[in-house]
């Protein structure tokens, strides 16, 4: 399975962030996100601050963390940035560890309908592994495209 | 805002040329350090992957000089890498690459050593075999309380042996004991067990001869009233025993240990001067002045003849029923009438050993002449001297020798030594039994089981008649399978 997305898809993904339009996003929502590779499940506190609970799994690795949104616009194109931190299990024929990840992102989330949307985000990640096996371990820099589908449910409009 | 994410995305291009590419969610970027951390695990094991050597085994541990044999090396790279193999041996050569090869003993008796390294490119591991190169093999000792007659060895395989300190030993071929008995019977050496057809084993000594059953009980004795010498088994089961001082022959009931009859002759020695011959004769010498010979009685107690030419020592009976004596010269004695066949000057000590077509003994040197003619085959020189002891004949052409400490195994036909045995003291008269494993007493209180093992051979005609194969670098070993661990190089 490739990792990487080719070049041309920062083209695409810089004319979708400057499509802008106006979406009001509601305070107080839930969306239920299906992500690549994973499920999260996104708590809106206010117009401008959301926390999610994701995972990811793959067949050798897997992850689990935490993500804080900042939302700088309320349109149909909402505009964010954010944090995230992970811990990470990976299991492969000579190695075997966990680790922990943390990435700055920033993104769009685009609402095709009242309830649903999808988005895209970038950024850097700092990736720490170690093998139990031999003690060895790893650490670099990421960059990670995430992408995304969210279903809302309930809050204020 | 939307300048920052231009700038984030610009990043990201770059990073994307630079790189091949950003990873999708945070299981792609994980994906991305796990390999990297298993390339370096990798590559780790690999600087450190040792070959193992899980074995090394020679087709033989021991090999006649100028023999062959191959040495195989079973190894493997626990990450799987190809491995190489390179061989060399202290002496000897070594022909052939990969896991096994052809090792090619030198010339001269000697332990050996064929060594193989086993590489995988980065690291390597050695191990080494141990060959024996004309050298018997201990198989295992028994210590008695004496010193050690000539082995008898029972149809199951039971080795019974007589210490000096008067018992009777039965050990299994294992090298251990099965039982002991105290005969009573000390003194010299060569008072050697005789077995008959029921497995009831016969030792003489001092003044008695016991029989004693292969459960380990005596039987009977009987007080002859002198020394016995080893007794013999005639045809019909009778046992004839001649006595030292008062110059008697017996015939003895095997069953109640009763004499049938005896006879007097003018005789002396501890050891077997009484045989049997082909025609179910007794021949036995003497060495009295007036009596001085060798004489043939029948069944009944009646001389048949008697050679007066001079004092007659060992016998040994050929094919034929020709009786070669040894008594410091070699004479073959037509059974039927005492008359010289033929006979030599060459100097002979101890018995003879007969086969088909030759006659083997030592002297001097050891010699093996034509049992028609008297026409030498050929003459080895051995280290040591021989005693009263008695060549033994075994499977594959081979004659075994024992001369003082040593105990030499020849090629019957050509007389090169294949294998040679040092121990601490003197030697009996060697048996074998029917896996080829020597035994032999010993003055030092131990009988010896001793393998030669060698089955390569100079092909026939080589070396015949050769003179003057002198033994050297006299190596016992007492492992057979002596394996290094393996160290490592790398």
């Amino acid at each position: 399975m490739t990792k990487k997305l080719p070049f041309s898809t920062f083209t695409i993904a810089l004319f979708v962030i400057h499509v802008s339009s106006l979406m009001p996003v509601h305070a107080g929502q839930l969306a239920v996100g299906l992500n690549y590779p994973g499920l999260g499940v996104r708590y809106h506190f206010n117009d401008r601050f959301a926390l999610e609970l994701r995972g990811q799994y793959d067949s050798d690795e897997n992850v689990i963390g935490m993500r804080a949104y900042r939302y700088f616009t309320r349109n149909k194109l909402s505009l964010f940035a954010g944090i995230e931190a992970d811990y990470t299990g990976f299991k492969l024929d000579i190695i075997e560890g966990m680790g922990y990840a943390a990435e700055m992102f920033a993104g769009g989330e685009y609402n095709i309908l009242d309830q649903l949307s999808v988005q895209l985000d970038i950024g850097p990640a700092w990736v720490v592994l170690r093998d139990n096996t031999t003690t060895a371990s790893v650490e670099g820099l990421e960059f990670v495209v995430g992408i995304g589908v969210n279903w809302y449910f309930g809050g204020n409009r | 805002m939307k300048q920052a994410l231009t700038t984030l995305m610009m990043l990201a291009g770059i990073w994307t040329l630079c790189t091949g590419g950003v990873s999708v969610g945070m299981t792609g970027a994980v994906h991305q350090k796990v390999q990297e951390l298993k390339d370096k695990v990798t590559k780790d094991k690999i600087s450190k992957s040792i070959p193992i050597i899980d074995s090394i085994t020679a087709s033989a541990t021991s090999v006649s000089t100028g023999g062959v044999i191959t040495v195989t090396c079973v190894a493997h790279d626990p990450l799987g890498q190809p491995l190489q193999y390179a061989w060399s041996a202290n002496t000897g050569s070594v022909q052939g690459t990969g896991a096994t090869v052809t090792y090619t003993a030198p010339g001269t008796p000697q332990q050996s050593t064929v060594t193989c390294t086993v590489s995988n490119g980065t690291n390597a591991a050695s191990a080494r075999v141990s060959v024996y190169v004309g050298v018997g093999m201990l198989k295992w000792k028994y210590q008695t309380g004496g010193a050690v007659s000539s082995p008898a060895i029972g149809d199951d395989g039971t080795i019974y042996v007589w210490s000096s300190d008067g018992r009777l030993h039965a050990i299994t071929p294992q090298g251990i004991q099965k039982w002991e008995v105290m005969t009573g019977v000390s003194g010299s050496q060569f008072n050697d067990p005789m077995i008959d057809d029921q497995g009831v084993i016969y030792i003489g000594g001092n003044h008695n001869l016991y029989a004693i059953n292969p459960s380990g009980t005596i039987k009977w004795q009987l007080n002859l009233g002198d020394n016995t010498a080893t007794p013999s088994l005639g045809r019909d089961g009778t046992i004839y025993v001649g006595n030292t001082t008062s110059h008697n022959l017996f015939a003895i009931n095997p069953s109640t240990g009763g004499i049938i009859w005896s006879t007097t002759v003018n005789m002396r020695g501890s050891q077997s001067l009484c045989v049997i011959g082909k025609d179910g004769n007794i021949i036995i010498s003497g060495d009295n002045v007036i009596y001085a010979g060798i004489y043939s009685y029948d069944t009944n107690g009646s001389r048949k003849w008697n050679l007066c030419k001079y004092q007659g020592y060992t016998f040994a009976i050929g094919k034929e029923g020709t009786i070669i004596s040894l008594s410091g010269a070699v004479d073959a004695i037509d059974p039927s009438n005492g008359t010289i066949k033929w006979s030599t000057t060459t100097y002979a000590m101890g018995c003879a050993a007969v086969d088909n077509g030759a006659i083997y003994f030592c002297g001097s040197c050891g010699y093996s002449f034509d049992a028609f003619t008297g026409v030498m085959f050929w003459q080895t020189v051995l280290s040591g001297y021989t005693y009263n002891t008695t060549p033994l004949l075994g499977d594959n052409d081979k004659v075994y020798l024992s001369r003082d400490t040593i105990l030499f195994c020849l090629d019957s036909r050509t007389g090169l030594v294949e294998w040679q045995y040092l121990v601490d003291n003197r030697l009996s008269s060697p048996s074998i039994d029917s896996s080829g494993t020597v035994y032999i007493g010993s003055s030092d209180g131990n009988l010896y089981a001793i393998q030669g093992g060698a089955c390569w051979r100079i092909p026939h005609g080589q070396n015949s008649n050769m003179i003057g194969v002198t033994p050297v670098g006299l190596n016992n070993r007492e492992d057979s399978h002596e394996l290094d661990s393996t160290e490592f190089l790398g």
